[in-house]
Order: C-alpha cells, then sequence, then structure tokens
C-alpha cells in the first residue's frame, strides 16, 4: 500500500496561484477570441451573420456543455463513492464554474433570438416568420421551439449552477473544519444524487433547443446523449490537461500513472462510446430511408465530407488504436496528446452539428428569396421558371445542396397535405431520390406479384420464376447505379447554378472559427484558474483523500 | 492425490495485505517462491512477485483482428458475389449494414479464443485433475508456497522461520 510514496516523502505544493503572466496569457487569449468573433461579424460577406451567430453559439455550447459535465463529474464520482479522483476534484470544481458564464454567452444568443437580429432567422427557423406561416412542421413544433422555450434554457443553467454553487461551498468548507469531514461528504452526496436525474432530463431540454433545433425538421432521440457524451469526453481531456499543466508547476505530485490509466481508460472508452451512439443514430437513419431523417446526414455527408470524416478519424479511429494499449493509457505524453486531439475533435463535432444545419437554412431562404425576386421582374419568365422547377422537381430538392428547396415548393406540399395527415406529410419529405428507390421496390413486388401468377397458370414453368425474378433484381440495382450518377450530376449543376460548394468557415472551420474557440478557450481557462486560485488543490477533509494519494501504484514498484 | 510428485512447504495468511508484506519481504531475502495461491484476485501481487505481464491481450488483439476481418469479407463475398440480395433498397455492398455482424464476430472470436488460450496455457480443461494445497485457499486464506523437493531439513526449517516470521497463521508440508 503506497509503499512508493512511504519511501520518498512528496513535495506537493497545494496552493495554485494565478500569477500576473497566466493572467495576462489567457486574458491575451480572450482578445484573440473577441477579435475573431468581431471581424467575423464585419467582414461584409453575405454569410458574415450566419458565420457570426453559428461561431458564437457553436462554442458557447461546447464550454458550457463542458462545466456541465465536470459538475456532471464531480456528481456521478461522489454519487458512486468514487475515490481515486479526490485529489484532483478541486479541477472539475473549478471548471463547473463556467457555468454562470454560460447564462451570459447563451443569454446573448436567447437575446439575439428573442429580437430577431440578423442572421438569427437562418440560426434558428422557428424564429423565421416566413417559416412560421409556411413550413407545416416548424408550425406543428412552434409550442416548443420558441424563443420562450428557448429562454427556459437559461433557467436550466440556473439550476445546475445552484448545484455547482452547493456542492462547491460544501467542499471547501471542509477544509477549514475537520468536524465537517463526515457531515459535509454526506451533504455532497446528497446534492449529487438530486442532481443526476435532473441533470439527465435538463441537459436533453437544452441540447435540443441549442442544437437540434438548428435543423428543426429533424429530429433524432439519441441526439442529446450523443452531444452530452461528446462535452464529457471534452470535460475529461482538460481535466487530464490541466493536471499536465498544474503539474509542471509542482502541484498535483500525488496524481500517478495509476490516475494516468484511470482518465486515459475514460478517454479511450468514452470515445468508443461515443462512436457507438454516433453509429446508432446514423445506421438507424440510413436503414430507415425516411427523406426528413436522412436529410440530415445527406447534407453532411454530400457537402460537409471532409469534417464528417474528420469528426470520426479524430474522435474514434485514432483514440480507439492509440489508446487500446495499457502502457498508452499510462504513459504522461501520449495520453496529454490524444486528450488535445480528442478536445479538438469533439469541438469539431459540435462544429458539424451547427453550421451545416444554419448554412442550409439560409440557402434556403436565399434561393426563395432570388426566386421571388425573378418572377416580380419578369412575370413570363418567372412562370416559364416556375414550370421548370415542377419538371425537375423529382431530382432537384434533395441531393442536399442548401440552395434547393425553398418555401414555395414547401407551401406547395403541405397545400396538397391539407388532411393534416401527418403521415402524408412525412412521405412529402421524402427525397425523389427515396421515392424512386420505392417505386422500384414496388414494381419489384409487383413484378414478382405477376410472376407468382404466371407460375399458378404455369405451375411447372419453375426457370422461368426464377429467371424473371433475377432479372427483376438486377434491373432495380442498375436503376439504382444510374440514379447515383444522375445524383452526381445534379448536385455539379447545382453547384454551379446556386454558389459555391465551399466557404471557408462554413465548409470547414477557417481562421476566425479557431480564433473564436481559442478565446473562448482563454475565457473558460481564466474562469477555471480564478477558482483554482481561490482553495487549496488538495482537499484536507475529504474522508477519501487518504485512498486517493495511495490510489494502488503497484505496479511503479 | 500425487500428480505433481513435488514437496511442497506453504503458510497460510489470513489478510491480503499481509500476505503482500510477506511476498515482498521473502522475495527481497533472495528465496524463490514457487507460487501463491489467493482466493480472490490481488491487484498488485504480479509485480511484487516478478510475473511478467501475461500477453494474452497480444493473442486476444489477433483473434479480434481474425475476426474482424473474416466478417467482413464473408459478408462482402456472400452480397456481391455469391448471393446478391437487395435489402431495403440498399446497394449490395453496404458497409453500414455489415458493420453490426463485424462488431459481434470480433467480440466472439476475441473472447472465445483468449478463454481457450488461457485454459491452454494453464492446463485446465474438463476431465484435468488439479491438486490443491488446502481447502481454504478457496475461501478465506492466502497462501505462499515453496517447493521443498529433496531439500534438507534445514533449509525447510529455515524457510518455515521465515513463512512464521511474516506473520503467517499456520504451516505445513504436503506431497502433491
Amino acid at each position: 500500500m503506497g509503499a512508493h510514496h512511504h519511501n520518498q516523502p512528496i513535495q506537493d505544493n497545494s496552493q495554485f496561484v494565478f500569477t500576473g503572466k497566466l493572467k495576462l496569457f489567457t486574458i491575451a487569449l480572450i482578445i484573440v477570441g473577441a477579435a475573431s468573433l468581431a471581424l467575423t461579424y464585419f467582414t461584409g460577406s453575405e454569410h458574415a451573420h450566419i458565420r457570426f451567430w453559428t461561431n458564437l453559439l457553436h462554442n458557447s455550447v461546447f464550454f458550457t456543455g463542458i462545466a456541465f459535465a465536470s459538475l456532471f463529474f464531480i456528481a456521478t464520482h461522489t454519487v458512486a463513492w468514487g475515490g481515486w479522483q479526490t485529489i484532483f476534484k478541486r479541477i472539475p470544481e473549478a471548471m463547473m464554474m463556467f457555468l454562470p458564464i454560460g447564462i451570459i454567452l447563451l443569454g446573448l444568443v436567447a437575446l439575439a433570438v428573442s429580437l430577431d437580429a440578423e442572421g438569427t432567422d437562418f440560426l434558428y427557423l422557428w424564429s423565421d416568420e416566413e417559416a412560421l406561416k409556411n413550413d407545416r412542421l416548424i408550425i406543428h413544433k412552434s409550442s416548443f421551439l420558441n424563443p420562450f422555450n428557448y429562454l427556459l434554457t437559461l433557467v436550466v443553467i440556473g439550476i445546475w449552477t445552484l448545484f455547482a454553487l452547493a456542492i462547491r461551498r460544501l467542499s471547501i468548507q471542509q477544509d477549514g473544519d475537520r468536524t465537517l469531514r463526515k457531515k459535509n461528504y454526506e451533504k455532497i452526496h446528497m446534492w449529487s444524487a438530486i442532481f443526476l436525474p435532473i441533470a439527465g432530463f435538463s441537459s436533453a431540454y437544452a441540447i435540443w433547443q441549442w442544437v437540434m433545433s438548428v435543423d428543426p425538421h429533424w429530429y433524432s432521440t439519441l441526439f442529446a446523449w450523443y452531444a452530452t457524451v461528446s462535452v464529457w469526453v471534452s470535460a475529461i481531456c482538460i481535466i487530464y490537461l490541466l493536471i499536465l499543466f498544474l503539474q509542471t508547476r509542482g502541484h498535483l505530485q500525488y496524481f500517478t500513472k495509476e490516475h494516468t490509466h484511470d482518465l486515459g481508460k475514460y478517454v479511450f472508452g468514452f470515445s468508443v462510446f461515443w462512436t457507438y451512439l454516433w453509429f446508432s443514430q446514423f445506421m438507424l437513419i440510413w436503414y430507415a430511408n425516411n427523406g426528413e431523417e436522412t436529410q440530415y446526414f445527406f447534407l453532411r455527408f454530400e457537402q460537409f465530407r471532409p469534417v464528417f470524416f474528420l469528426n470520426l478519424i479524430i474522435n474514434f479511429v485514432i483514440p480507439f488504436l492509440s489508446l487500446m494499449m495499457n502502457s498508452a493509457k499510462r504513459a504522461k505524453g501520449t495520453l496529454g496528446f490524444m486528450a488535445g486531439l480528442v478536445l479538438l475533435g469533439h469541438w469539431l463535432d459540435y462544429y458539424q452539428m451547427i453550421k451545416p444545419g444554419v448554412w442550409y437554412n439560409w440557402g434556403h431562404a436565399q434561393h426563395a428569396k432570388h426566386e421571388h425576386k425573378h418572377e416580380g421582374d419578369h412575370k413570363h419568365e418567372g412562370d416559364h421558371k416556375h414550370e421548370g422547377d415542377h419538371k425537375h422537381e423529382g431530382d432537384h430538392i434533395h441531393e442536399g445542396d442548401a440552395h434547393k428547396g425553398n418555401h414555395k415548393e414547401h407551401s406547395d406540399t403541405y397545400k396538397l397535405n391539407s388532411d393534416n395527415n401527418a403521415k402524408a406529410v412525412l412521405t412529402d419529405f421524402q427525397t425523389p431520390k427515396e421515392k424512386e428507390q420505392k417505386d422500384d421496390l414496388k414494381n419489384l413486388a409487383l413484378d414478382s406479384a405477376k410472376v407468382k401468377t404466371d407460375t399458378a397458370h404455369h405451375a411447372h414453368d419453375s426457370t422461368t420464376h426464377d429467371h424473371d425474378h433475377g432479372t427483376a433484381g438486377t434491373n432495380g440495382h442498375d436503376h439504382g447505379n444510374d440514379d447515383h450518377a444522375k445524383g452526381h450530376d445534379e448536385h455539379a449543376h447545382a453547384a454551379h447554378d446556386h454558389g459555391p460548394s465551399f466557404v471557408m468557415g462554413i465548409h470547414f472551420p477557417g481562421l476566425y472559427e479557431l480564433g473564436t474557440m481559442i478565446g473562448f478557450l482563454g475565457l473558460f481557462l481564466f474562469v477555471t484558474f480564478s477558482f483554482l486560485e481561490r482553495a487549496s488543490l488538495m482537499p484536507k477533509n475529504d474522508p477519501y483523500v487518504d485512498e486517493s494519494k495511495n490510489h494502488h501504484v503497484w505496479y511503479d514498484l | 492425490m500425487k500428480t505433481l510428485n513435488k514437496t511442497i512447504l506453504y503458510g497460510l495468511y489470513l489478510d491480503d495485505e499481509v500476505l503482500m508484506d510477506a511476498v515482498r519481504e521473502i522475495r527481497e531475502e533472495g528465496n524463490e517462491i514457487w507460487d501463491v495461491f489467493t482466493p480472490f484476485p490481488v491487484h498488485g501481487l504480479d509485480p511484487i512477485l516478478g510475473l511478467k505481464e501475461s500477453r494474452i491481450h497480444i493473442a486476444g488483439f489477433v483473434y479480434g483482428m481474425f475476426g474482424t476481418i473474416t466478417a467482413f469479407s464473408f459478408m462482402t463475398w456472400v452480397f456481391t458475389r455469391d448471393w446478391p440480395i437487395i435489402f431495403g433498397g440498399k446497394p449490395y455492398f453496404s458497409v453500414p449494414s455489415f458493420i453490426p455482424i463485424t462488431f459481434e464476430f470480433t467480440v466472439l472470436m476475441a473472447a472465445v479464443g483468449m478463454v481457450i488460450t488461457f485454459y491452454l496455457v494453464c492446463g485446465l480443461g474438463p476431465g484435468v485433475t488439479n491438486p490443491y494445497l488446502d481447502p481454504r485457499i478457496t475461501d478465506d486464506h492466502f497462501c505462499i508456497a515453496f517447493d521443498v523437493t529433496g531439500k534438507s531439513k534445514d533449509e525447510v526449517e529455515a524457510l518455515r522461520g521465515l513463512l512464521q516470521k511474516t506473520h503467517a497463521a499456520e504451516t505445513n508440508i504436503k506431497d502433491i
């Protein structure tokens, strides 16, 4: 038991000091971020506003999420009577104090949405008056997706903050008074136990409002899990990186390879869990092939392919292969590098949850505007174009191009379905490609039915039956291929027609995006360091502190 | 039941912490321990005993890769060459639908392969007779055993003294 440590007394500096130099550094980071945000807003490009709002939303949600996950970290470990994390628990305890800042940041977004600031209509299509008039699904969902409910998410962060404050206060109070050793621990335990179910439901509510409603036609019941695990992994990565940083300053000297190993298992395990959720969501949507659902992945796969694959490579392939071995999980350098990479990866994950949806909403609106103008200017031509649209409609809407499809088409669709039959609405959200596929299947079924009848008539001619059936199958397949090729042509054509298919800062994070992230990271570190300074890094009277200090150190012998 | 033709001197301990300290002390004095028996896995005993890290996980990785490759290539062959059927309007070669089975088969191969390897390496299996020193080792006693086959009485007594010095509750000699 801890023989290693008993032999050599450990010099551990338990008082962190947020030095002027470090303060200056984090403030410099914040300035970089503020400048990036401002520059994004004033670039004058037609995408400037959506780029600005998405960057603000993306980073606010991501870092607030990490603060939430830090609180979740403390709560789960306390409820499970975990002891090993005690020596570094002041780090998540400081990180969760970013939650009040989250209220301000997301409050800004909520305010902008409520006041209908320029660009927010595309951020959340459900706040757009046009859409609220014409889009049946948005009308249907408006009792949930509206500015009032969006503001309620601030109350949700407020509730989390109360828990964070209570738990932090109880924990720090213990330091000065040994008699509170057990009493306060039990209180923290109780607060944690109450927090966990609240956290489960409220985080889902918040993430639906903040992120999932960016694609307002789409929904996924797995989304909240998937998004929450993403920030959970990120929080663990930041915790580890902060530990490494603090160790260079002579703190946390009790943090051994065993603790490293445990955090390594978390990074590895939850990366795999994240992939599991990602894939579960993807495969069900891919397999069921409902246009309303596939639209989400179709857009990301067709137009955001580099981000789509990079997301999977950074967050799954690399950590899976490189952290699989025990020795890698225990090595400071390897785990530190992976923590940085995976943190960036999950930031990118949130990027691809938000940007494509907003880009689609924006393109949608631009197309509608364009169409409208066209009709007004040249009435005859406009009509002509309209006809053309109808002719091409089949190929047109769905190739996932942001500029395709418009309010007009949608409203036509809805008119046709005025019987308010939900099923009919869903059918109309199917892509023509899917419709064709379904038709193929129907034909296939009809063919076999016909063949069956034929066989009944000529019961002895079984060879023909097999042959016919085989042909039908092959035809179906060939047709699918043709369709695929045609889809590609259409896509290229559409991209040429309606604008660029690659915009820096939209299709891939540009310099401003990175700058904004650096700024938010700076703000996050500023808050964390400020709160780390206010208490001893080593909890003095936590009942588990000795267990944590002697977290089995066998392998070091 | 004599299967190994060995004479074993063993000491029984009542606590795993005491056992660990005993093992450390005995080895520090340069004595060779034949084996240690515990009723449950004691964390960190292996490195104190000087045992190398098991290589079974490397075998597990190889079995897993075998499972991955087998499942994926088999499905690919079946659905593109041998018996192409359209499922749900998807292409014949559709990777996402292969993933669950590939995953399951990987886990199955790795798990079963590792169990079989473990049994073979340890010489375990149905019908194998396993000699035991003391039935209490499977309940609540911890045991350190020395192979004293052909050793002089003085040597045996010295080892026995060492066991007693490290707080063994009981020492015995048994031929197995």
